[in-house]
């Protein structure tokens, strides 16, 4: 039997192929795209049960100051940012490596939240800069124009083949890509590619 | 490409759903009073309609929801679009 | 290498005027042969103003053929471009821009395009009529031999089977208002929405904007309207919302707005830059759609009307006025409309020689006739060409008189070595037809022009017959703020519609063939692509094939890569003379996509190689890789299939030996397995337990929480659909897992009977499968390990973690879920870990395990394990299996219902003959059992040999029991225990003689789990 230690440090799914610096085409204001991987993110799936998203939405706010979003949107109060995955169904996302399931789970689950970590099942991907956006509107067919994905829209769809979640940060060009954790290696190098032509700085 | 409004996306392409099948379908409700021609009628039969069609696309790579959709086999037009527990009219 | 006649350089190059660039000289190379043409030339422009008059061969007759058109409706030359893997066949020469170092090679010709042994089917062209090859050659014996040979002769270009070097790529974008094609209509359609801030994709094919202005002397306002296009290009790139793609063809409109454009981005340069695509194909979803793609011209069917020489009008006008080339020294115009008297007058301003200007129409007056007459032309009216001479080239032509009732006055020969000839114009209606629109008879212009549209499409100018530069103008404006309008955008004033200096012009009388000489030798063609003849439409007819469609499929008419863009009405048109209906009852053919050939690359986009479809790996992926695992795709999964240890090479020998050490080693020691792919669902809600005895067919109400059991899942019509185990975490939260195969499919049928079939039971379920790395730790020391590996106060005795018990732990600090459940029949554990600590978990469990020799296995020792064991995957439960072929039908609960119960009492599923699972083993004891074998009673029975079962999987070697095994099912196998049949594999004419045993070859008892 082992002693008991705290544990090791999170190994990210793109440990081994992530190569910082420029890749692709690099003209003369250098690279248009910027890829970040953000890791160590705690992310926890908040559903509620039937007929009790009024009282999970009010626990959140109670505890965050966070109203839960809409279809299709993001809210974000200090270091909690909420987004909407479908029906009922929200994604609590937080870079402070935090007590935010326990507490997810004491606060809602009393009045019919159902809380699931997803902490490790995905992979998030930040892509911004000039071109962020044609890189992506090479493979999803959803309307990634300010018209249409504003500020904080959320959209779950396709991106090289894959189910993956695009979520709009502050700022005209910044989008995180959720993906399956399995799948990194894929969409890491399928964004790479797509990103040639503009050169893509990873960072 | 058709696109399909999901009631919580909104119109999307077809690429994103998975067809899930004939929403006329319904099945036994009590399997208790249903006969085994009730369950043969709702396993495998299936028509296959010129016009209005209604059925169920899930939306695997979005929401997840069932989607239930009235579509013009004939032009792909969708004509309608709901939640699976809606009455669908075209144009709706 | 003989051409017509010498080639003095670019000696058709006029010396002034054309959009290209005399600054930027540039070589290219046809058929081997060295060139100059210059920036702005297509090749098809640069070889006319190099004198070259023949391109290729035709496809059935090869008779020698030139440059027809200059658009992208060409049928005649067609050439293979560059070489390698980026060799192009049937390439069209009028739409490949020129650039240095171009290589092109003529097609159909062999040896060359001077000398072609298959021009003989020209002199035996009496006998290849339409159907000539199906009626004399198939259903003889040797019709195969036959058909490569012909097909060899045919010969539509080669193509390479080399790999395209080259990228391609999508585009995804939305817009309010797109419009395709940037001609003087499509321009003012832009500009209209644009400037209401609608969202605009303009697409245009060629290089530039300006359409059929770029081809004819027009103004607007007075001055040259290439100045106009100017200007409005200007005005639309300062637009932020407005996006114009030139090089780009709106190839397909497809449902809901959705239009297909193929973008040319580098088609016009030698190879692409690195790391930008060749081709982008586009996929554009539209408010509205605004088409705007003008019109294509038809030929005259004359005799000899596809002499390399004879050229459309409008296309001779291209050449003078877009590219500075005269494409002949002597002319003859011939033309049943005013573009006659248009392009004459055109030529002879450029120099070149108008010999004879011919009007088929009746004698009558008209502003344009009046020019041509003024101008000094020898204009004939109700007069055509009748024949036209010259082998590799028109070196003269008959011309005479029509009577108006299919004859000829005496003919006259005129020396010439051009002859333009126009036939009016037809709409390009083809983007409007791919959505459903009907197609409208229009007798003014004597072709097809857009009707009603489903999608909403609207057509403009050129495109619904307007022809004139001022309707395309007001008509595009209109449009276009209509357009932005119904998209929900403010129009401001509308502007004028600016001032053009046209000619008014008289009607065009069609007229759908010249009679010609009855000479049989003297052909005319209507389909120059396919080789089909004015004859060939009348025999086709005679032979009872008057529908439109029948006459297409027998004759080909329109069926090459042009589609019959200049064929089909004319075609239609004289099936519709002999049959003497009008030609909207004969009608024409629907249009489909795409408009012109796309590659396939572009349609596979960056999804080919590594990304043909996405490769999902496991968190211990890295550690597999670095430890020598050699690994195998499972659905989407890149898994482990053996280890090879350091400095071995893969070899069939070390494989099988490495596979043995593994399965040895779980049976005697202890073996880890990376089992991550399996899926797992997380369950949780009041009514959770209730969900789950309804969709397992076993019962799962009285499982407590932490246990584990393990459940089956049918279909509704009675077949097992899925198999695994699903624990207890707490009172109404549970976690299912599945088989690596069903993962998705399982979770989107519990979603389905969640949302749709049981709306009232509160259930919310969700994938953890990429949450939790999973391992799988067996054989008989697994517990020693398993305690070592374990953080203080995670206890695993027997008592704290039974069979099937689940507890929380710890191992490396990390929070794990351990299960006491086992796949390959040892002692067992499934330890789940978050996915980010899946490698230090694991190579804790490697450092505990060092010191009882842990191993760890990859698939192929896995499955062997539970070969022995007889537990069933999907080899087994290939979706045609119940539970009591599998021996499982007494897990069915008979106290409840559950998904696929009500089928379960059909006669097939009850017929006792229904094959059960056994177990195989040679009755030598040695030799292999193919996998997929069928079972029969005696291999030496003459067909048809009675099918008993087959064999679903198959281990070469049981290291445990010390010969190979297998499981199948067989026709009342549970009674057949004991006896021999025969595993026969015809394809690699195997037989092995096998006896049927029990399926479990290890420890029947189980008494190893429980330890």
């Amino acid at each position: 039997m082992s002693e008991s230690t705290t544990p090791p440090p999170r190994r990210s799914a793109l440990a081994n192929v992530w190569h910082p610096g420029d890749h692709g085409r690099i003209g003369f204001t250098g690279p248009q795209v910027t890829l970040r991987e953000r890791r160590d993110i705690t992310a926890i799936q908040l559903d509620a049960q039937r007929g009790t998203t009024d009282g999970v939405g009010k626990a959140v706010a109670a505890a965050f100051g966070l109203g839960l979003p809409g279809p299709g949107r993001a809210t974000t109060t200090g270091d909690v940012r909420a987004l909407w995955l479908g029906p009922d169904r929200w994604l609590l996302q937080t870079a402070t490596p935090a007590d935010l399931e326990p507490r997810l789970r004491s606060l809602t689950e009393g009045v019919g939240g159902v809380v699931v970590d997803q902490s490790h099942g995905r992979t998030i991907l930040r892509i911004e800069g000039a071109k962020a956006r044609d890189t992506l509107a090479k493979s999803t067919g959803i309307d990634l124009h300010p018209r249409a994905f504003a500020e904080n829209a959320v959209a779950q769809t396709s991106l090289f083949q894959l189910a993956v979640t695009i979520d709009r940060r502050r700022g005209t060009s910044i989008f995180d890509v959720h993906a399956m954790r399995g799948f990194a290696v894929h969409l890491y190098e399928a964004l790479l590619d797509a990103g040639g032509e503009y050169g893509v700085r990873l960072v | 490409m058709i696109r399909i409004p999901c009631p919580h996306c909104g119109p999307r392409d077809h690429a994103e759903f998975s067809y899930a099948g004939d929403a006329t379908k319904i099945r036994p409700a009590d399997p208790d009073a249903a006969t085994a021609a009730d369950w043969h009628d709702y396993v495998y039969f299936r028509d296959n309609p010129r016009g209005p069609h209604m059925e169920y696309w899930h939306h695997t790579q979005g929401c997840r929801a069932y989607v239930k959709v009235l579509r013009d086999t004939s032009t792909h037009e969708v004509l309608a679009a709901g939640m699976p527990g809606d009455t669908l009219e075209a144009g709706r | 290498m003989i051409f017509g006649r010498v080639a003095i350089e670019q000696s058709h190059r006029l010396p002034t005027g054309g959009e290209i660039d005399r600054l930027a000289p540039l070589p290219f190379r046809f058929d081997g042969k060295a060139y100059r043409g210059y920036a702005g030339d297509t090749l098809a422009s640069a070889l006319l103003a190099n004198g070259v008059t023949v391109v290729g061969r035709s496809f059935k007759y090869h008779r020698p053929r030139g440059v027809l058109s200059a658009g992208p409706e060409e049928p005649n030359a067609l050439v293979e471009l560059r070489g390698g893997g980026r060799k192009e066949p049937n390439s069209r020469a009028t739409m490949i821009e020129l650039f240095a170092g171009l290589e092109a090679t003529s097609q159909h010709r062999w040896p060359s395009l001077a000398l072609d042994i298959m021009e003989l089917n020209d002199l035996a062209s009496r006998f290849l009529v339409a159907g000539f090859y199906y009626k004399t050659f198939m259903g003889f014996p040797g019709w195969r031999f036959y058909e490569k040979r012909i097909r060899a002769a045919a010969g539509m270009g080669s193509g390479t089977v080399e790999w395209d070097p080259d990228r391609y790529e999508h585009m995804n974008t939305h817009c309010d208002v797109l419009v395709a094609g940037g001609g003087p209509s499509g321009l003012a359609a832009a500009l209209m929405a644009g400037r209401a801030g609608a969202r605009v994709i303009l697409v245009e094919e060629t290089d530039g904007l300006g359409g059929r202005l770029r081809s004819e002397r027009e103004t607007i306002d007075d001055k040259p309207a290439m100045g106009w296009v100017a200007k409005t290009r200007a005005e639309l790139a300062d637009m932020d919302e407005v996006r114009v793609l030139t090089r780009t063809t709106a190839f397909g409109c497809y449902d809901d707005n959705m239009v297909g454009a193929l973008e040319r981005v580098a088609d016009h340069l030698a190879a692409p830059p690195e790391h930008m695509a060749r081709q982008r194909l586009w996929h554009i979803r539209a408010g509205r759609v605004i088409l705007a793609t003008g019109a294509i011209e038809r030929p005259l069917v004359f005799g000899g009307n596809d002499r390399p020489g004879v050229m459309l009008a409008g296309a001779v006008r291209s050449y003078l006025h877009r590219f500075a080339v005269t494409p002949g020294k002597r002319a003859v115009v011939v033309a049943n409309n005013d573009d006659g008297y248009r392009t004459a007058l055109d030529l002879a301003r450029a120099g070149v020689e108008v010999m004879q200007v011919l009007d088929t129409r009746p004698a009558g007056a008209g502003a344009w006739r009046e020019r041509a007459v003024a101008a000094g032309l020898d204009v004939m009216q109700r007069a055509a060409v009748v024949n036209a001479y010259g082998r590799m080239g028109v070196v003269g032509c008959d011309v005479a008189t029509l009577d108006g009732h299919g004859g000829v006055g005496d003919t006259r020969y005129v020396p010439c070595d051009l002859i333009a000839a126009s036939g009016g114009w037809s709409p390009s209606v083809h983007l409007h037809s791919h959505g459903d629109g009907k197609a409208d008879w229009d007798d003014g212009i004597a072709a097809f022009v857009p009707g009603a549209n489903r999608l909403g499409h609207v057509s403009v100018g050129a495109a619904r017959g307007r022809f004139g530069l001022a309707e395309a103008l007001s008509d595009g404006l209109k449009a276009g703020a209509e357009a932005a309008k119904a998209c929900g955008f403010a129009i401001g004033a509308h502007p004028d519609t600016p001032i053009t200096d046209e000619i008014a012009t008289a009607p065009l009388k069609a007229i759908w063939s010249i009679p010609g000489p009855t000479d049989r030798t003297v052909k005319r063609f209507v389909d120059l692509q396919d080789d089909v003849t004015i004859d060939d439409i009348a025999l086709a007819h005679r032979e009872g094939f008057v529908s439109v469609e029948h006459l297409k499929r027998y004759t080909t008419l329109g069926m090459g890569t042009d589609q019959g863009k200049t064929s089909n009405i004319t075609g239609h048109a004289l099936l519709a003379e002999a049959r003497g209906q009008p030609i909207p009852t004969v009608g024409t053919t629907r249009f489909r996509p795409p408009y012109t050939p796309v590659a396939m690359a572009a349609f596979a986009g960056a999804e080919r190689g590594l990304h043909f479809s996405p490769v999902r790996r496991s968190a211990m992926h890295d550690w597999h890789a670095e430890h020598g695992a050699v690994f195998v795709e499972a659905g989407a999964w890149l898994r482990p299939q053996y280890y090879l240890r350091p400095g071995v090479t893969k070899a069939k020998a070390v494989m099988d030996r490495a596979i043995e050490t593994e399965v040895r080693a779980v049976r005697s020691k202890v073996g880890l397995v990376d089992v991550s792919t399996l899926g797992k669902i997380d369950i949780q809600g009041p009514d959770a337990a209730e969900f789950l005895n309804r969709v397992y067919a076993n019962g799962f109400k009285a499982l407590p929480v932490g246990k584990a059991r393990y459940g089956l899942m049918l279909r509704e019509d009675g077949i097992v659909d899925d198999d695994g185990t699903t624990s207890r975490l707490g009172d109404t939260h549970y976690l299912m897992t599945t088989t690596t195969a069903h993962a998705a499919k399982v979770l989107a049928d519990l979603e389905w009977y969640l949302q749709v079939v049981w709306p009232d039971l509160d259930v919310r379920v969700t994938s953890v499968t990429e949450q939790w790395a999973a391992m799988a730790l067996a054989g008989p020391k697994a517990r020693e390990v398993l305690a070592a590996a374990a953080d203080h106060g995670t206890a695993v005795s027997n008592d704290a973690l039974p069979y099937l018990g689940v507890i929380n732990g710890s191992i490396a600090g990390v929070p794990v879920r351990l299960f006491r459940i086992s796949f390959s029949g040892e002692l067992g554990y499934e330890v789940n870990v978050p996915a980010d600590w899946g490698t230090s978990v694991w190579e804790a469990l490697i450092a505990a395990g060092e010191p009882h020799g842990i191993t760890p296995y990859g698939m192929e020792a896995m499955g062997i394990l539970r070969i022995e064991k007889g537990h069933v995957t999907h080899a087994e439960l290939d979706g045609r299996i119940t539970l009591d072929d599998v021996g499982m039908g007494r897990m069915a609960s008979s106290k409840k219902w559950f998904v696929g119960r009500g089928m379960l009492d059909k006669p097939a599923f009850i017929d006792p003959e229904r094959p059960k699972l056994v177990g195989l083993v040679p009755v030598d004891g040695k030799t292999r059992i193919p996998a997929g074998a069928i079972l029969v009673a005696d291999p030496a029975t003459p067909p048809p040999v009675p099918k008993l079962g087959h064999v679903a999987s198959s281990a070469y070697l049981s290291p445990t029991v010390g010969h190979p095994i297998a499981l199948g099912f067989l026709a009342r196998g549970r009674d057949r225990l004991g006896e021999t049949v025969w595993a026969v594999f015809p394809l690699r004419n195997l037989s092995v003689q096998v006896k049927v045993v029990e399926p479990c070859f290890v420890d029947p008892e189980g008494s190893r789990l429980h330890v």
